[in-house]
């Protein structure tokens, strides 16, 4: 039942400019895409990303409702009559823009649901650290003008395609800088640094060390940053001396960002190992100026968390079984109430790309997804939804969390975007 | 449908009504005159024996955008011990200090206000403020762009731009972010801090830019002025809470050379060097410099004892305060070449001399300056107190004895070096009808709000008059908001959605030329992207827009 939806008759090329790119949290805002009819391409950056996200054409798709073809309404309607009899069920995935979080959690709030989003450890590793101890931030503009230092830890950025272009070797700064004069020090275990090789071919500093043991090695920069004496000769395989030299540099800078990647602190209690990061970013601005940078969020996950904030009070995570939210950062996991049966009934929406698919289940499954996305089994319902800022306009957030930024329509689509199904599943139940 | 409120006790400084038995009208959302004989009324509320008044107006609470998310992010203790359920008519919700956005919107139609103002809304920030203001239920809503720390400012003003310049830019930004005043916030002390300059007071250089507070306050109060807006420059001076601000901000009333200007949450800045602990009221000598200077009006921004949590654009204050953090954790954030935030959450008490005396500071001006439509009724939300403070707050201005004993429950040196005690004033029902509806609404433009003549907009509050003002004020009788009935004895009972206020000055467009080519070479967000279109807060009918006339003054 797939054919092609491109309009039979040859269209005329339109480019857009400005277009925002829904396909990672940085939300390039500065693309330009040519459209001929349906089709997209983005032609300002050879950004992997986003030239594989913009290429996706649509498909005209049928929902499906117990894996046969239905009328959007049969499928919402079925969508409806399988929340209704739910005790718990889990609202999951969530990749989608502001309209479609908001929708889901008024659903979620209608039938007692729970709220996560497919990068749920990621997000809960860094907001964790932010609950337990707080955080000095910076922002992606503030990076490209000012950072002269820049500490990765435990991270390349390379999932981030456009950050060194954007944020690191850009031509021109507010101050003056010679942005190519940048120092960047990596810190942790197989990382690509070829990124951050300056223009003039100036290598960084690498210090290499097992991810599990970063924290080590910032709790001692952190000690030696607060003037303390180090007794180990060496910490997490790296030496004293090393760990020295990197703190004088790090001291001697005039605005240093240290960045991560949630995401790829993917061990037990990485929590704390972000904690430690920002105790450091903390005790150097006793005497100079430093912020923190987190690369994550992406797929919706920025936006999930800010709504989710706003509407209910907790970033991610909220369950609505008591009438009111009920925030468990550990147990309202996905993957863990599935694997405790502590749900009866899963909703899963992947707006933006045909890769999110949903984790294997027995509870009866509600997938909002893109048109391409491939199951193994057949859902009980199944709705093929638009993509944000293809299809449809719409709103996200960007990584470093006060930046939003609107989504354009470039084409346009039979299917419905995840928000107005989301609301007429609502409807229904109402 | 023609609805008749009948017989209650009217005050409406706006129309000079003072406590008087009369009849509204309200039909289709708006106040009408007195129907002929023959037309039939819908609906009567006897309203005898009930105190009626305009929506009650708040100009400056922090209820939406960067820093109060990162509040409620920050915060889940905060959320966890104020759940709020699902109502049959209500969302879920959460929050004291910080409270969740349709719970926000419940609260203050509950206390009788119908209009809050989001006072620090950076520009960059600015989708995210109209985002959740649009789910802030019931009341309007309308936001103060943030402007002075920004560095295309700054840039304009080092290279000494003229002022049409500045004026263009600062047009252009309100109708971008869709605005309906401008603030300014440690003027070039958040850019300073960025530079690792830690304190900057009014004619100190910006580090790099050599520009100071005092040339920042002026270029904007003038921006301001010349394009017509009607709220004067919203002002968070220097050094917020460093002992001995009170000069500062005496210098700052000076400084503003006769141009009209708002001094926000002034409790914060009224603070002298005096006594053994170097800490002591400035509020006589603010208040008796604001009595003498008609070009400034003020809000208080009192603070209460007990738990609540500080957010703010200031760095440089915040940062300062870090020690303070109650639970010990703390957000600071350099923003976007834009501005910057700070998160600290915070516990009054009154047996601690500081804040005690911070206290006792705030009800001295409040009673010390002697016109009530220059003086606002606020908390600076969340940072003095919770707005859900409000009764508790008006009943110290209204009751001489409860305010007396409070007094005498709080740190003793404090209360000692207070001047509290020795003054009598009581506000009227009518001074508070000034403060919290016809001067806000006049302050800020608002045609046909914060009064109940004929042709203003329905928004009306009813309280049954009680010895106690906090339980009067805590729990109206009855809200309505442009008409409809939402509130019903202090609860919500209709949800409706609130209109945006904004502003849109004229300007010479060639700005944005300068400006899409600064921000395409040193931003990550494109000119097209910054501006918040009309649709967006539009959305398809939920939304509204107000716009509100402005009267450019030409310039000779």
């Amino acid at each position: 039942m797939e054919q092609p939806s491109a309009a039979k008759r040859p269209a005329k090329a339109s480019a857009a400019r400005h277009v925002t790119c829904p396909f990672c949290a940085l939300h390039c805002d500065d693309l330009t895409v040519e459209g001929v009819g349906a089709r997209l391409k983005v032609t300002s950056t050879d950004c992997p990303k986003a030239a594989a996200g913009f290429a996706t054409e649509p498909v005209r798709v049928a929902p499906t409702v117990a894996g046969r073809p239905a009328t959007l309404d049969a499928a919402i309607t079925a969508a409806a009559e399988i929340l209704r009899g739910a005790r718990a069920p889990l609202y999951a995935g969530l990749a989608c823009d502001v309209a479609g979080m908001r929708a889901v959690i008024a659903l979620a709030e209608r039938t007692g649901g729970i709220v996560d989003h497919l990068h749920g450890d990621g997000l809960m590793r860094n907001i964790l650290a932010l609950q337990d101890s707080g955080w000095i931030m910076t922002t992606l503009a503030e990076v490209r003008n000012r950072a002269d230092l820049i500490l990765f830890v435990g991270t390349d950025a390379n999932a981030y395609p456009r950050f060194y272009e954007r944020c690191v070797w850009n031509d021109r700064s507010l101050f003056g800088m010679d942005c190519g004069k940048r120092e960047l020090v990596f810190v942790g275990a197989a990382l690509d640094t070829r990124a951050g090789i300056a223009p003039d071919g100036r290598r960084p500093t690498h210090i290499r060390c097992e991810q599990r043991r970063l924290g080590e090695v910032i709790g001692a920069l952190r000690a030696l940053a607060a003037g303390r004496r180090l007794e180990a000769n060496s910490v997490a395989g790296v030496e004293r001396r090393v760990l020295g030299q990197l703190v004088e540099r790090l001291r001697a800078a005039r605005y240093g960002v240290v960045v991560w990647a949630p995401a790829e602190l993917a061990y037990p209690h990485a929590e704390l190992t972000i904690e430690s990061v920002c105790a450091l970013v903390r005790t150097l601005n006793e005497t100079t100026r430093f912020g923190g940078l987190a690369l994550g969020g992406d797929d919706g996950g920025m936006t999930a968390i800010n709504v989710c904030a706003w509407q209910t009070g907790y970033p991610i995570r909220v369950g609505f079984g008591p009438g009111y939210p009920v925030y468990e950062p550990a147990l309202h996991a996905t993957a863990r109430l599935l694997a405790e049966g502590a749900v009866d009934r899963m909703l899963w929406i992947a707006a933006l790309s045909p890769k999110h698919r949903p984790p294997a289940t027995r509870v009866p499954l509600v997938v909002l997804g893109h048109p391409r996305l491939r199951l193994p089994r057949a859902p009980a319902v199944f709705i093929p939804v638009a993509t944000p800022g293809l299809d449809h306009a719409g709103q996200v957030f960007r990584c470093d969390t006060v930046v939003a930024l609107p989504l354009a329509k470039l084409r346009a689509s039979p299917l419905p975007d995840a928000a107005t199904v989301v609301e007429a599943i609502d409807r229904r139940l109402g | 449908m023609l609805v008749k409120l009948k017989g209650g006790t009217v005050y409406d400084p706006m129309m000079g009504v003072n406590g008087k038995k009369l009849d509204i009208f309200v039909r289709d959302g708006r106040i009408e005159p007195k129907p002929t004989a023959d037309e039939r009324i819908d609906r009567e509320y006897d309203l005898t024996g009930l105190v009626v008044m305009a929506g009650a107006i708040d100009l400056h609470t922090h209820i939406g955008g960067g820093k109060l998310n990162i509040a409620r992010m920050l915060l889940p203790e905060d959320h966890r011990s104020a759940p709020v359920a699902r109502g049959p008519a209500t969302r879920a919700g959460s929050g004291h200090a910080a409270p969740t956005t349709f719970t926000t919107g419940y609260r203050y139609a509950e206390m009788g206000y119908t209009a809050c103002f989001e006072p620090a809304m950076l520009p960059v920030n600015a989708r995210q403020v109209h985002l959740e203001l649009a789910d802030t239920p019931i009341v309007d809503k309308g936001a103060y762009a943030l402007l002075g720390n920004d560095d295309f400012l700054l840039r304009l003003l080092a290279t000494g731009r003229e002022q049409s310049v500045v004026n263009d830019y600062v047009a252009w930004t309100i109708e971008a972010t869709q605005a309906v005043g401008v603030k300014v916030v440690n003027p070039g002390g958040i850019s300073a801090f960025k530079f690792n300059q830690r304190t900057l007071d009014l004619d100190q250089p910006n580090p790099h830019y050599g520009v100071t507070p005092r040339r920042v306050l002026q270029a904007l109060a003038r921006a301001v002025y010349e394009l017509g807006i009607q709220h004067p420059l919203h002002v968070h001076g220097c050094n917020l809470g460093v002992p001995g601000n009170v000069d500062t901000t005496l210098a700052t009333i000076g400084g503003a050379g006769g141009l009209p200007i708002h001094l926000t949450h002034v409790q914060f800045h009224s603070y002298g060097r005096e006594g053994d602990r170097g800490f002591s009221s400035g509020a006589a000598r603010i208040a008796e410099a604001v009595n003498a200077t008609p070009n400034v009006t003020l809000d208080v921004g009192q603070i209460m004892f007990g738990r609540t949590v500080t957010a703010s654009a200031d760095t440089m204050a915040q940062y300062r305060n870090r020690s303070y953090a109650r639970p010990a954790k703390w957000v600071s954030m350099d923003i976007e070449c834009d501005a910057g935030c700070g998160v600290v959450p915070f516990r009054y008490r009154d047996r601690a001399f500081v804040n005690a005396l911070q206290w006792a500071i705030g009800l001295e001006l409040f009673l010390l300056v002697n016109d009530p439509w220059r003086v606002f009724l606020t908390t600076d939300h969340p940072n003095g107190a919770p707005f859900t403070s409000y009764p508790h707050l008006i009943r110290l201005l209204m009751d001489r004895g409860f305010r007396n004993d409070r007094l005498a429950a709080i740190h003793p040196e404090a209360a000692r070096s207070s001047t509290l005690a020795s003054i009598g004033r009581e506000y009227t029902l009518y001074e508070i009808a000034i403060m919290t509806r016809a001067a806000p609404a006049n302050i800020l433009g608002l045609r046909g709000r914060g009064q109940l003549g004929d042709g203003a907009a329905a928004d009306i509050t009813v309280y049954r008059p009680q010895r106690n003002k906090e339980k009067m004020f805590a729990q109206p009788e009855y809200v309505f908001k442009d008409g409809e009935l939402v509130v019903r004895r202090g609860r919500v009972v209709k949800v409706t959605q609130g209109c945006t206020h904004t502003v849109r000055p004229e300007y010479d467009r060639r700005i944005e030329r300068s400006l899409r080519a600064y921000l395409d070479r040193y931003h990550t967000i494109s000119l097209d992207n910054l501006r918040v279109g009309d649709g967006e807060i539009l959305e398809g009918g939920r939304g509204r827009l107000e716009l509100h006339p402005c009267q450019p003054v030409s310039r000779g």
